[in-house]
Order: C-alpha cells, then structure tokens, then sequence
C-alpha cells in the first residue's frame, strides 16, 4: 500500500506525470495536434479519476502543510474541466495560425498543476509556490503567439504587473508570518482568534499585512482598481489563452482567498469585511460601464470578466458578513462562469478560425444566419452571463444575490447594486445578439468548417450551462461540504 | 339611453342596491349625458384646447421629460463608461502607479480598521 | 373528474416548448403548420381546463389542478403550478391569442419563419408559465423567460428603429424585474428567518398564509422595500405612468403578431402580479402606497387618452390608447372593493381582446400599404367595406361602447373608484369621452370622405380582408360580444379570486411611513421634473436660436 501521504497528492503527481507525458508523446510524433490533445485528455481524466479516489480517504499530510478535503476537490475537478475545455477549443484556433498545440496543452497543464497546489495547500509558502506556479505558465500563454505584436506586449505587461503584486502579496506574507509566528493557516486562524478577542491587538503591523495580501490577491483576481493588465492581456493574447486567462487563473486566485482569508483570516472577517464590499462595488460597477463601450467582443468580454469577480466578491463579503451560504454562491458561481465565460471564448475562437479575423462586433453580424448553431449557442452563452435563467448564470447569481440579502447590512446594498449592474450587463451582452440576429453579415464568405473536437467541447459547455440552471443541486451537494470544510 | 344600458347591466354586478343608490347620488352626471346641447363646448374643449395645445404639450412632455429622462440614464450610464474608460491608458507605467495609489489607499484603510 | 388526474396544466404550459422543439427540427418550410397545430393543441387543451375547474362558492377561490415536485429543497423551491380563476382566465386569453398572433403571421412573416416561430411558441411557454405558477422563484424564471423572445420577435422582424427600441424594452423591463428578484429572495428569507425553517419558503400558498395572518405578516421594513420593487416590476409592465414611454416605442417597432401578444399579454403580466403577488404578500404596503397608485393610474387614464388624440402613427395611437385603458385596470386593483377588483380583471380581459385586434387591424392596412401614417389614410370605407365594419366595431368596442365588453370592464371599475371617491370615477369618466374622442377621430379620418391619394397610388393592393384576417378576427369578436352580453360568464369564474385577494388585502391596515421621507420624495421629484423642465426647455431654445428661424419653426411641432 502507498503512503496516506503519497495518496493525498497523487492528482497533482499525476497532473506533472501527463504533463511530462505529453512532452514525451511531442518529441516521438511531432506536429499532430490531435494526439497531443487525446494523450492531454487522457490524462486529465486520470487526475480526475484519482482526485474522486483522493476524497474518499480525505485529510492533512505532510504536517499539515497540504489538505484534502471536499473544497480541494471540488477545486480540482473544476481546473480540471477548465483546461480540458480550453484543450479542446484550441486547435481550431492555433492550427491555422501555426502554433503548437502540444505546448500549449503542455503549459495548460503545468498551470493547472499550480492551481490543484493553492487548492490544497494550507500552508502559507505552499499557497505562495501555488499561485506562482500558477501564474507563470499564464505569462508564457499570453505570449504564446510571440510573432503578434499585441500578443507580446500584453504579456509583458501581464509579467510585469504581475510581478510586481506576487511580490506585493509576498510582504504581506511575512508580515502575517512575523506577528503570528507560523505559516501554517491552521496556526495563523488560531493565533488572530487571540488577536480578534483582545483589544487593541489588531497592530498596525499587521494591518499592513492584511493591506498587502488583498492587493495582490486583489490583482490576481483583477478586481478594481487592480485590474489594469486584464484588458490589454486579454485583448493580446490568442482567444483560447484569453478564455483560458479570464477563468483559470482567476478561480485559483479565489481558491487561494478561500484557503487565506477565509480559512487563515478569518477571525478577523469584521475587519476586512468592509474593504470587500468596496472592492466588490468597484470592480461590478466600473468593471460593466467599460465593457458598455467597448466595439471589440473579447475586449468586452475582459472587462465583463472583472465584472463577474466583482458578483464573486459579494459571496465573499455575504460570508465575511456572517452568511456560510456566501461561500456557497461564490463556489457555484466559479462553476457556472467557468462554463459559460469558456463557452463564449470557445465562439470567438471558433470565429477566428481563419488566420486574420478579428473579434470585432462586425465579425458577429449576421452569425445567427450565416451559422444557426454557432449563433445559437453563443446567444445561450451570452443570456447566461447575463443571468437570464434558466441558465447557470441565473442560479449563480440568485444564490449569491440570496446570501448578500441575509447577511444584511451593507451587504444587502451589494446585493441591489449586483442586480442593477446586471441590467447594465445586459447591455453589452445582448448587443452582440443585436449583431448576430439582427444585422446583417458584412462578409459573405463561405464560415470555416469547424473541428469535432470543437463541437463536442461546445457540447459539453452548452449542456453544463444549462444542467446547472435547471438542476442547480447537482453539484449544491458537494459545494456545501466544500463551504462547510472551511467556513463551517 | 346611453345612461339606460348603464342600467341595465347593474343586474350583473353583485351588489346592484349600492350601484342605484350610485346613480341617485350623481344627477350631474345623468343630465350631462342627457343633455346634447353641450356637444358643441365639448367639441371645442376636445379638438381645439385638448387635442391641439393640451395635447401636443403633453406629447412634448412625454417625449422630452419622461422620455427624455430614461434616455438620459443610459446616455449619463455610457457616458461614465467614456469617462472611467480613460484610465485604461496602455501604458504599464502608469497601471504600476495605480495599483501603487491603491496599495496605499488600502494600507491606510486597513491601518485604519485596525485603530477602531 | 378524470381531468384532474392527469397534469394538464404542465402539458398546457410546456407543450409550446415541445412543439419549439419539433419546429426546429423540422425543415423549415413546415415551421408554420406545425406552430400553428402546437398552438391550437395547446388551446385545446387549455379550454378543457374549463371543464373540470370548479367555479362556484369558495372552490373558485382556491387553486386548483395543482402539481408540485420539490425542484431545489435546499431552499425549499418548488415545481408548483396550479389556477384559480383568474389565472384560468388569463391562461385562455394566451392560448387564443398565440394561435391567432401565428396564424396572422403567415402572410407578413417571410424570413426565418422557423426562428421566428420557435421565439413564438418560448414566448407562450413564458406567458402561461407566469400565470400558473404558485411558487415565487419559478414565477420569476417565467418571468424573464418571456423577455428573449420578444426581444428577437421586435429586434429581428420589427421596423426601421427596431434596435433602439428592443433593448430599450429589455433593460427597462429587466431594471424592475431584477430588484424584484432581490425582493423575492428578501422575502423568502425573512419566512426562513421567521418559522426557521426553508421549506415551502417560496410556496406561494404558505407565504399567503403567513402574510395575511392574524397579528402575523412581513415586517413593515421588508414590506414597503419589497413591495416598492415588486412595483417597479409590475408598473414597467402595465405600463403605468411613468414608466410607460418604451411601450410606444416597442409596439411601433413591433410586428403585427408581436404587437399583438404584447398588448393583449404582455402588460397583464404586470396586472396579474399585482393581484396575485404584491397584494397578497404584502398587504399593509398595498394599503400605503395605494392613494400614490390611485394617482398614477388617473394620470396615466388621462395623459394616455390626451397623448394619444395627437399621435400621427396608428400604432402609437392604439399604444397611448393602452397605456389610458390599462390605468382603468390599476385603478380598479387599488380601490381595494369588489367592484373594482371585478372591473380590473374583465377591463384585462377586455384590453387583450380589443386591443389584439386592434393591432390585427393596424396590421392589415400596414400590409397593404406599408405605412401606418392617419393623415395619408382617408376614404378606405369604399374600397375596403369588411376592414372598415371590423374596424368600427373594435374602435367602438374600445372607446366603451354599451352591449361589448369594453363598457363593463370600465364601468365597474368606475364604480369602483365612485365608491372609494367620487371625484376619482368623475375625473376617470372624463376619459371615457375621450377616448370615443380618438377613436372615432382615427376612424372618421381613415375611413371617410374621398379616398386618398396616397391610397390611389397603392391601388390594387388595396384588397378587403382575406379569409385568415377574418379567420383571425372573427373568434376575437365574438368574444367581445358574448362578454359585453353576458359579463357574467368571466365574473363567476374570477369571484373566488376576487374575494380572496380582497380579503387578503383586508387583513393589515397600511405601514406607516415616516412623513419626512414622503415629503423628501415628494419634493426630490418635482424638483427633479422642474430642473429638466428647465433644461429641456433651456436646449431647445439653443438649438433654435443656433438653428435661426427654420430651427424655431421646427421646434415648435
């Protein structure tokens, strides 16, 4: 029998041992995206498979510094699903242009590798190996078509800015590490119990650290005012890199806030209970006004990316106000973003199929005629982002929007100004359905045949989008472990 | 007879002793409808005063105040879009300055929790 | 009664969505019969709730042919619907007028027939969804479910400005709807918070109970917050004054069979949420905001009648003409008396009736002409003798006249308001003589005297009604003479509701508000409106002064 230990991160040997697979299969057939893809697949379904055995036997290893438990799976299954819809959107996209496809389902998985560390880990300096881990890659793609000029320069400014808040987020390690004397989240909860109970014990010291840790936690999820690098990397980067960028990193930011400030800080959610609510009012209203003028669809997309974390933060603060259901909504919302947000980027790359075309609002005109399907599906995609039900969006939404209003306070606040942003939402969201539907193409060339992968991709999304919202406890079930194991 | 078939539908309603005891109350406006040598005052106050001035003020009102005002909301809407759009400037420097700004702001918010 | 044991009000509401399913698979030249036969199977099926819904004494009130399932117990969401007898009513207005809307979309729908069929059989799954759900989340997915597809149906087949107006129609709408699903959500918690307990906390039955009990109900807080969004919901819909100027717009827009369900339909959702939701849940609000309510619905009774005397459009006409008559039906729901309520309910029916014909009428001539513009019309009765009889008698049917059913919707609801305050039946009578005013102006302008020369230029195809117009036109008719005879047949089935909602109203006296925060609203708004009564006035006088002389002349339209 293996270790209790080893078992506990086989997923995450298993995710480096495909990556390294893939690598291998490349050099032995070079140039067949097919396979690199297949042998990618193949082995996300193996770390899927072996994170479901991981959570039968749930619990700490190795001293603590690394957990199991229904949150960890729940995390990983969604990464896992994440890069497996991206794998399965991009040769359609990367082919024509020349790129290589093994690599990129190569890099996918590395970064992968880092999210399932910050979903598991609850160590400090683990959760900091995570995110880089994480994010690193992320550079590597925004950059991944190094001969596009817009490519390399929103990938230098993702690096840099980047850089700048990993090392933001850093200091503010060491400060929590320095007044509490631990990096064991465990420890850290623990010892700010004290701090919580005494007054006068919330130091400046560490309330430096606190300012610190959300400001880079703050960039990685782009929320506002920190969001600056999303758009230009977003717009840069090659469309599959874009979906990938607005969900992956994202949702392994907020596991990393879930393992942090919900597990590690949470003593002292009164305290940051407030900044939340500012940054959640910040990053759902500016976020939604810059999306309403953008005429370019992923550039839209971006800035309603920083929207959607901004709904995600009002889970967060329905928690930090006393709300565990906050956690819940915050869980389902991931899910149901992942999806659809995936779902629509897989579109655009769909669209973008033929070397040259952009993903400007004139691209989609006439969509709903020119291809039926595609129209239709990127409409469901589109409503579902909005939160019309009966769609995942929706029931995101209700349930976060549910949480804020019984956490009450200036948590209910949040929970109005959600729902007038999502009017405004509607907006930008429905006027690509206004090109699609109601304007007519400006090209009449013969659209792109597009691959089965493609189709069984949007398949999946499509059916994922719409399970959620008419069967919202399909996955409310695990979720509410999830919340329970770190906010119960 | 206008009044008449008025009447005669009061059979219908559940409670006809309150709807006579109605009719009762209100002669003005039986003899008003009996009386059809008000028909040309009616057509002035309808056609000339209600459906020329009266009415295109009104349709002016519901055009450019109510109307106007919906319009307005989205137009003020977009236009803070226009406005907050400016600060995505393209240039990292200034993204680094704003993200610094912000540290800042936050350090003093939380120095600030921390003191209450 | 072997009806009720089968669920046929789930094979009402969801066999449009099946027959949306064989449309778009079908190809694309059999789009029309089959939306056409899902929708007459789903009449069919509609009327034969008739037959086994039990109208008499108390039954009527309570509802009936109830199906739950529990669908996310979590938070004890339900899959409930059931009927009473307004919901059975509306229900039948909505099977009858989708089969008309389709068929009369024959002729003038030619691109994406399968699109546009599919969008109109969604649409009834949405509309009948709403009136027969008894749960407040699934009544809330109904609810916006409706709006996708008449946001295609105006976007994709409207006129020239259809743009502009289908997303106005969609954020204007979906601006009240969202601050009522955070008041849904309000009010499904505070049950939880106060029984302690989720389960059936969106049942609408249970939360009823719990609001009208004695010495019980919602807090006042959560009351007036709640239902001042339920409000903005259901008054964007209706359209009350103010929130009425996207309606000329969408129904201008609209195709025939769009406009169609949007009056006949769409603003009773707005109605119907009133009676059926904001009134029961939260009774001591009703009675707060009422006398305000009371003052909307007269305005927009009198505001809607004068604006529409000078609309050059027909369409904007009939959508004025709306905007007056459905101030009838708020103003009978907030009289808060049996007369009133009775009124309020036939004036919905009536509206849809007439009003769906009305539009089928616009639509005629629009066909033929393509134009709907009063001043070009002129002499019609001689060419199309058939069109100007229907049309005769739908304006008259809708300007009240005695024997149709237009009279006894407004009557009762007059009584009504006589019996709340006689000054508001006198002030709200004064509309019924405006209302013959515009209609029979619109009428004598496009029918009498010589016919016109822009008519002459259109000459052959100026043809009378064909057979699918009458076929349209006809059941609408006869409807409205067998209601103007015999009012009764809608009053017994709607009693028990009409009773029940009174009563429910009837159980808490109105929840204080602070007089401070009245005034301050008061004042906020008139100040408001003076402002950009200045400002409007301010850039007009600008423009024209920059604009000279041709510029003044233009401004003063």
């Amino acid at each position: 029998m293996i270790d209790h230990d080893v078992a506990l991160i086989l997923p995450l040997v298993a995710a480096i041992g495909a990556a390294i697979v893939v690598v291998l299969v490349d050099l032995v057939l070079p140039n067949r995206p097919s396979v690199a893809v297949g042998v990618s697949l193949i082995g996300l379904a193996v770390v899927a498979l072996l994170t479901l055995a991981a959570n039968q036997n749930p619990g700490e290893a190795y001293g603590g510094a690394y957990k199991v438990d229904a949150l960890t799976t729940f995390l990983d299954l969604l990464f896992v699903a994440i890069i497996a819809l991206t794998l399965v959107f991009a040769p359609d996209y990367l082919a024509p242009r020349g790129l290589p496809v093994a690599e990129f389902a190569v890099v996918l998985m590395f970064a992968m590798t880092g999210a399932m560390l910050i979903a598991a880990s609850t160590d400090l300096l683990l959760l900091f190996l995570g995110l880089e881990l994480m994010v690193l890659p992320g550079y590597m793609l925004a950059a991944f078509h190094k001969t596009d000029g817009y490519s390399t320069e929103g990938a230098i400014k993702y690096f840099l800015l980047g850089s700048f808040s990993s090392a933001i987020f850093l200091f503010g390690l060491s400060f929590v590490w320095g007044i509490t004397g631990t990096t064991r989240v465990a420890d850290v909860a623990a010892a700010l119990t004290t701090v919580a109970t005494m007054p006068g014990a919330f130091s400046p010291g560490l309330a430096m650290g606190f300012a610190f840790l959300t400001t880079g936690v703050a960039f990685k999820i782009a929320a506002v005012p920190f969001h600056y690098w999303t758009p230009d990397a977003y717009q840069g980067s090659p469309t599959p890199v874009t979906g990938y960028l607005s969900v992956g990193p994202k949702i392994g930011a907020f596991a990393l806030i879930l393992r942090l400030f919900v597990e590690a800080l949470a003593p002292l959610r009164g305290d940051w209970l407030p900044v939340v609510i500012v940054l959640a009012t910040l990053t759902m209203t500016v976020g939604n006004l810059i999306a309403l003028t953008q005429d370019n669809v992923k550039r839209m997309l971006a800035y309603s990316s920083i929207a959607h974390t901004g709904y995600m933060l009002v889970g967060l603060a329905a928690y930090a106000g006393g709300q565990q259901l906050g956690l819940e909504g915050l869980l389902f919302y991931a899910a149901a973003y992942s999806f659809m947000n995936l779902g629509g980027f897989a579109v655009i790359a769909a669209m973008q199929k033929r070397a040259g075309v952009t993903s400007s609002l004139d691209t989609f005109a006439g969509l709903g005629r020119r291809e039926p399907l595609l129209g239709a599906l990127m409409t469901l995609f589109l409503l579902s982002l909005t939160g019309i039900p009966p769609t995942a969006g929706f029931f995101a939404k209700a349930l976060v929007i549910l949480a804020a209003v019984q956490a009450g306070g200036w948590v209910s606040f949040l929970a109005v100004l959600a729902v007038i942003n999502a009017a405004i939402a509607a907006f930008y969201y429905l006027r690509v359905v206004v090109y699609m539907y109601m304007r007519e193409a400006t090209t009449d060339a013969e659209p792109p045949r597009h691959g089965r992968l493609l189709w069984s991709g949007l398949a999946v999304a499509t059916a994922l989008t719409i399970l959620l919202g008419f069967f919202p406890f399909l996955i409310t079930g695990i979720i509410n472990q999830a919340a329970t194991a770190i906010g119960g | 007879w206008l009044f008449g078939a008025e009447i005669g539908r009061i059979r219908v309603l559940p409670r006809p002793e309150r709807v006579s005891a109605l009719t009762a109350r209100v002669p003005f406006l039986y003899r008003a409808s009996l009386n059809k040598w008000w028909f040309d005052e009616l057509y002035h106050l309808l056609f000339i005063v209600l459906g020329g001035r009266v009415a295109a003020f009104l349709w002016w009102f519901d055009r450019r105040v109510v109307d106007g005002t919906v319009n307005a909301l989205a137009g003020v809407t977009v236009g803070a879009g226009r406005g907050i759009r400016r600060i995505q400037t393209g240039r990292v420097q200034n993204y680094a300055l704003g993200i610094a700004i912000g540290l800042i702001v936050m350090a003093g918010s939380f120095l600030y929790l921390a003191g209450r | 009664m072997s009806i009720s044991s089968i669920p046929i009000l789930t094979i009402v509401t969801f066999l449009p969505l099946i027959g949306g399913i064989v449309v778009a698979i079908a190809p694309e030249r059999l789009a029309r019969p089959i939306a056409l036969g899902f929708a007459l199977v789903t009449w069919v099926v509609s009327l034969l709730l008739l037959t086994g819904f039990i109208a008499g004494g108390d039954r009527g009130g309570l509802f009936q042919f109830v199906v739950a399932a529990p669908w996310i117990p979590v938070f004890g969401i339900q899959f409930k619907l059931g009927i009473d007898g307004l919901a059975l009513i509306l229900v039948i207005l909505t099977t009858t007028l989708t089969w008309i809307s389709i068929l009369a979309s024959f002729g003038p729908i030619k691109d994406r027939v399968k699109l546009y069929m599919l969008s109109f059989l969604i649409l009834e799954v949405g509309l009948i969804g709403v009136f027969v759900s008894l749960d407040l989340f699934l009544f809330y997915i109904f609810w916006e479910i409706v709006l996708v597809p008449m946001y295609l149906i105006i976007g994709i087949w409207g006129g020239s400005n259809r743009i502009y107006a289908t997303i106005k129609f969609v954020l204007y709408t979906l601006v009240g709807s969202l601050l009522m699903l955070v008041a849904i959500l309000a009010t499904g918690f505070a049950y939880q918070a106060a029984t302690g307990s989720w389960a059936n906390a969106f049942d609408f039955e249970t939360l009823r109970a719990f609001a009208t009990s004695p010495g019980g109900g919602f807090a006042g807080g959560l009351q007036v917050g709640a239902f001042l969004a339920f409000f903005l919901a259901f008054a964007i819909k209706v359209p009350m004054f103010p929130f009425h100027t996207w309606l000329p717009d969408a129904h201008v827009e609209a195709p025939t069979a769009g406009s169609v369900i949007l009056a006949a339909i769409m603003l009773k959702l707005g109605a119907f949420g009133f009676i059926r939701f904001a009134l029961p849940l939260f009774p001591g609000a009703a009675h707060t905001f009422a006398p305000a309510i009371i003052v909307l619905s007269l305005i927009a009774i009198i505001y809607g009648a004068i604006v529409a005397l000078v609309q050059p459009d027909l369409k904007k006409l009939v959508a004025y003409s709306s905007v007056s008559h459905m101030g009838f039906v708020t103003l009978g729901i907030f009289v808060f008396n049996e007369q009133g309520m009775q009124g309020a309910i036939l004036q919905m029916v009536n509206h849809g009736l007439i009003t769906g014909a009305l539009f089928l009428l616009v639509g005629v001539i629009y066909e033929r002409t393509h134009d709907r513009t009063i001043a070009k019309m002129g002499g019609l009765s001689s060419v199309m003798p058939t069109y100007a009889v229907a049309f005769g008698f739908f304006a008259f049917a809708s300007a009240g006249l005695p024997g149709l059913s237009g009279f006894v919707g407004e009557f009762l609801s007059l009584v009504g308001a006589f019996l709340f305050n006689p000054w508001v039946a006198v002030i709200a009578t004064i509309c019924m003589i405006l209302a013959a005013a515009y209609l029979l102006w619109m009428y004598q302008r496009l029918f009498f005297g010589e016919l016109s020369d822009f008519l002459r230029g259109v000459g052959d195809h100026l043809i009378d009604l064909t057979p699918i117009e009458v076929l349209t036109l006809a059941p609408l008719g006869a409807l409205v003479v067998a209601f103007g005879i015999f009012p009764g047949l809608v009053l017994t089935l709607i009693d028990g509701s009409v009773q029940n909602v009174l009563h429910d109203v009837s159980t808490q006296a109105a929840v204080p508000l602070p007089p401070e925060a009245v005034a301050m609203a008061v004042i906020a708004i008139v100040a408001y409106v003076i402002a950009r009564l200045a400002w409007v006035t301010y850039a007009d006088t600008r423009e024209a002064s920059d604009a000279g002389a041709l510029g003044s002349a233009a401004a003063g339209e």
